[in-house]
């Protein structure tokens, strides 16, 4: 006996049959991205086609929940961007997430001008990218996440020291930062649109030629070299993506609360997007974004029986996300292949 | 075959890799010692020794893994010493490791697509790419994922991505290791059929023998010296 | 003289105890126990109830709920862990799932103060204690790094795979150092409770510290108890340049 079981028998059966009718390898490849767009773009109505009539169905605190949503889908799609393309696992992401509010808060102290908001958040996600990809250049992936989580832990304690004084006013430190409130509907849209568009970008690149040439990195650094591929250049290029996205959404999330504090930098929102993704197949932007958004609502009801009651689910999921992840791992290989 | 044969770009120009004068030491340990040789397109070099002997060392410094303490490495007249592995990979050099090391996660046909999409868009790549699998026999297993394949298919694919970037030059470390019979002789099968095609290749071995009539020429290497081996006919 | 020295010599202690133990899972059991914190919290927590009805039944409390604690993460990361990353991250989400349950055990105070003043010929009581704490450490650690154990667990430190295949109880070393290690965490909690006010993440700064420590020892590559009196010199220089700071 080979101990494999007449189910996994006969799946491989399958298995066999389905190469053999492939005949035509170039003709079934494309059919399968093909199919693949098809079904991207299918998801992306359907989201998009929620998401625009939302606000007309929905009252002011569900839209603000599903904004908060919308936000944090934004910011998993980008953190898995990171993990898919260039295998780098980061708990660190906070670092754009928070300091783009963080950012954003002083430059309204000075300037009282909330126009310049997307201008700090882009710095605020070039800061950390060049941060994050000066930690990529290792290829001790275990390292990445080690010495990312690292440094944001070490943001995350010491922010509530800072503090600045102005006009005999002191500003910051655990109380945080205050940003000016606006309408609902404003952060919704902004939220929407960034969060349609991303979707859009990693769908359309990750079933392109430069997404295959990107995911030879995160499959084997050497080997990706040995076909041409830029590892460095790849690796730059999809962490300040990332970053940068992180910092957008963490720009808005600010501005949805209109107000930051230490919390922004904090393991809970570093880990967010890693538990989000925990049930999800990760090459897949919609499973991303069904992730955040499931866990938004669930903790916003956990959160409603007892304060802070989600960082009890969020415990139980990272202890047992290794059997989760595994599993699913085991049921891709069996299902692998075009 | 003709499609084969236009895969290697124009075979009339003979390039040339040049070895010259390369040691190596790791701390206090000197594992080559002013290796020299030369690698005409179109030929095939045998580089024999025991394990240990500094094979696998010498075509990692050739291919740019590994940083020579001293001498230099030619490329068609230009001196590639200090260029980076997927530099040299673009002007035409290629490698394939002891162990494959394949992308896991995609399947076969995306495995050498990659390779391919270095010289061709997208479109002309896939046709490329199935090329190789043809020329190589692999076409059963063009949709499968990489980390399904079993040890001697991964071989094969490692041998045939080595391919895909139309190298000039290919280094192979121990392309027989760890094959049953069967497998052997087809590896040393595609081998030939590389050489037909005119890629100069630089393969390591333990011993002499498997590399008999596929290599023109082959040398010793032990305690990090490199010695020319007569080959007597018979 | 500017700077406190006996603040720092304190603050040397007290790290020095972390950053050892979060070497010693890190070598030992192979991955970066996250979860000290949270112990370190829990073993403040148990001195608050305990203090007023002694002393020494209550760091036996302390000990003896940690040590069941690292048990059960042990177990945890047996069953559903493989690898470092995934232990690290088990040991993450104990931490965080200690943590909650410490806070909503304690839902309307937040911060809580213990209160005690125990001097003994001038110095803080609980002060001496920690540094007799580190002392036992050390001395522990010497006499098991010169016995027959030492042996082994130097090979485990060196390579767990090939140390279990030469016959060495992994398991057993793993299982014991998570404990003991969260045992002295969470008595070097109960020991320091007195000098800062209480909440359930007390322990992240401490531990965040310690790992600091402990990775920049790291890279001097000793093995064995040089590793250990290595980080109580760098724990030094640490306190000292942060108290530098401070001033
Ligand atoms: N990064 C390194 N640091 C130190 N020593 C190394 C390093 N890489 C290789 N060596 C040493 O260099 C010597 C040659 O190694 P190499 O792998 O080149 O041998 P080889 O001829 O390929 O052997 P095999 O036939 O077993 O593959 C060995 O003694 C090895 O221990
Ligand atoms: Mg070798």
């Amino acid at each position: 006996m080979d101990g494999k079981g007449r189910e996994g028998r006969e799946e491989e059966r399958e298995e066999l049959n389905k190469i053999e009718m492939v005949g035509n390898a170039v003709k079934s490849y494309k059919e399968f991205y093909r199919k693949k767009r098809r079904i991207k773009l299918a998801e992306f109505s359907i989201l998009a086609t929620i998401l625009i009539f939302a606000p007309f169905v929905s009252g002011f605190y569900l839209l603000w929940l599903i904004t908060l949503g919308v936000i944090y889908s934004t910011y998993t799609l980008a953190w898995n961007w990171m993990e898919t393309m260039i295998g780098r696992t980061s708990l660190g992401h906070a670092i754009p997430f928070g300091l783009a509010g963080y950012l954003s808060a002083l430059l309204y102290i000075y300037t009282k001008n909330p126009l310049l908001f997307p201008l700090t958040w882009i710095v605020a996600g070039m800061l950390s990218a060049s941060v994050l990809y000066i930690l990529s250049l290792s290829r001790d992936r275990v390292a990445f996440v080690f010495i990312s989580f690292l440094i944001g832990a070490i943001i995350w304690i010491f922010s509530p020291l800072f503090t600045i004084t102005m006009g005999g006013e002191i500003y910051g430190g655990e109380e945080g930062f205050s940003l000016p409130s606006n309408p609902i509907l404003v952060t919704y849209s902004l939220s929407v649109v960034l969060l349609l568009a991303v979707f859009l970008f990693f769908g359309f690149l990750r079933t392109s030629a430069t997404g295959l040439k990107f995911t030879t990195v995160r499959d084997d650094e050497r080997a990706a070299r040995l076909v041409g591929v830029k590892v460095n250049r790849v690796k730059a290029f999809c962490t300040l993506i990332s970053c940068i996205i992180t910092a957008l959404a963490g720009g808005l999330y600010a501005l949805h609360f209109s107000h930051v504090n230490p919390e922004v930098f904090s393991i809970h929102i570093a880990l967010f997007p890693f538990i989000a993704t925990i049930f999800f197949k990760n090459d897949s932007e919609i499973g991303g974004v069904t992730g955040s958004f499931i866990l938004v609502f669930v903790s916003n009801y956990l959160n409603s029986i007892f304060p802070q009651l989600h960082l009890l689910l969020y415990s139980a999921l990272l202890i047992v996300s290794p059997g989760i992840i595994r599993w699913r791992a085991r049921k891709a290989k069996l299902t692998g292949g075009v | 075959m003709k499609l084969a044969m236009s895969l290697i770009g124009d075979t009339t120009v003979v390039g040339m890799l040049k070895i010259k004068g390369v040691s190596k030491q790791f701390n206090s340990l000197t594992v080559l010692k002013d290796v020299s040789f030369n690698l005409r397109k179109g030929e095939v070099v045998g580089l024999c020794g025991p394990n240990g002997s500094g094979k696998s060392t010498l075509l990692k410094i050739i291919s740019g893994f590994e940083k020579p303490s001293c001498g230099k490495i030619i490329l068609n007249e230009r001196d590639i010493t200090k260029t980076p592995v997927e530099e040299r990979v673009e002007l035409g050099l290629s490698f394939a490791f002891q162990m494959p090391r394949p992308f896991l996660k995609m399947t076969v046909f995306e495995n050498l697509l990659t390779g391919c999409m270095l010289r061709y868009e997208k479109k002309e790549a896939m046709l490329k790419a199935e090329e190789l699998l043809e020329l190589f026999g692999l076409e059963k297993l063009a949709g499968r994922k990489a980390m399904n394949l079993s040890q001697g298919e991964l071989k094969l694919l490692e041998l045939c991505r080595s391919l895909s970037t139309e190298p000039d030059f290919i280094l192979l470390d121990e392309p027989f290791a760890a094959l049953d019979r069967e497998n052997t002789k087809n590896v040393r099968k595609k081998l030939k059929m590389m050489k037909k095609m005119g890629v100069g290749m630089l393969i390591t071995a333990h011993k002499t023998r498997i590399l008999e009539k596929l290599a023109d020429e082959t040398y010793w290497i032990e305690l990090g010296k490199i010695k020319r081996i007569e080959r007597v006919e018979g | 003289m500017a700077l406190n020295f006996f603040s720092i010599l304190s603050s040397t202690i007290f790290l020095s105890i972390f950053a050892i133990v979060i070497s010693l899972n890190f070598r030992i059991s192979k991955f970066l126990n996250l979860s000290h914190g949270s112990i370190f919290a829990l073993g403040a927590y148990v001195a608050y109830y305990t203090i007023k009805s002694g002393i020494v039944m209550g760091m036996f409390l302390a000990a003896v709920l940690a040590f069941f604690t690292g048990v059960i993460l042990y177990l945890l990361i047996k069953k559903i862990g493989n690898g470092i990353f995934e232990a690290t991250i088990i040991s993450l989400g104990f931490a965080i799932g200690l943590e909650e349950i410490l806070r909503i055990a304690h839902g309307k105070g937040y911060y809580l103060i213990v209160e005690s003043n125990l001097m003994f010929a001038g110095i803080d009581f609980w002060e001496i204690m920690q540094g007799l704490m580190l002392l036992i450490i050390l001395i522990a650690l010497f006499v098991v790094y010169k016995s027959k154990t030492g042996i082994k667990l130097k090979f485990v430190e060196d390579d767990e795979f090939l140390a279990r295949i030469y016959g060495v109880d992994y398991e057993k070393f793993s299982l014991f150092c998570i404990a003991l290690t969260s045992s002295a965490i969470g008595l070097l909690g109960f020991l320091s409770s007195t000098s800062q006010a209480l909440y359930p993440g007390i322990g992240w700064m401490p531990l965040i510290a310690g790992i600091l420590i402990a990775a920049i020892t790291a890279l001097f590559r000793s093995i064995g108890l040089a590793h250990y009196t290595k980080i109580v010199l760098i724990a030094f220089v640490y306190s000292l340049i942060v108290s530098i700071f401070l001033s």
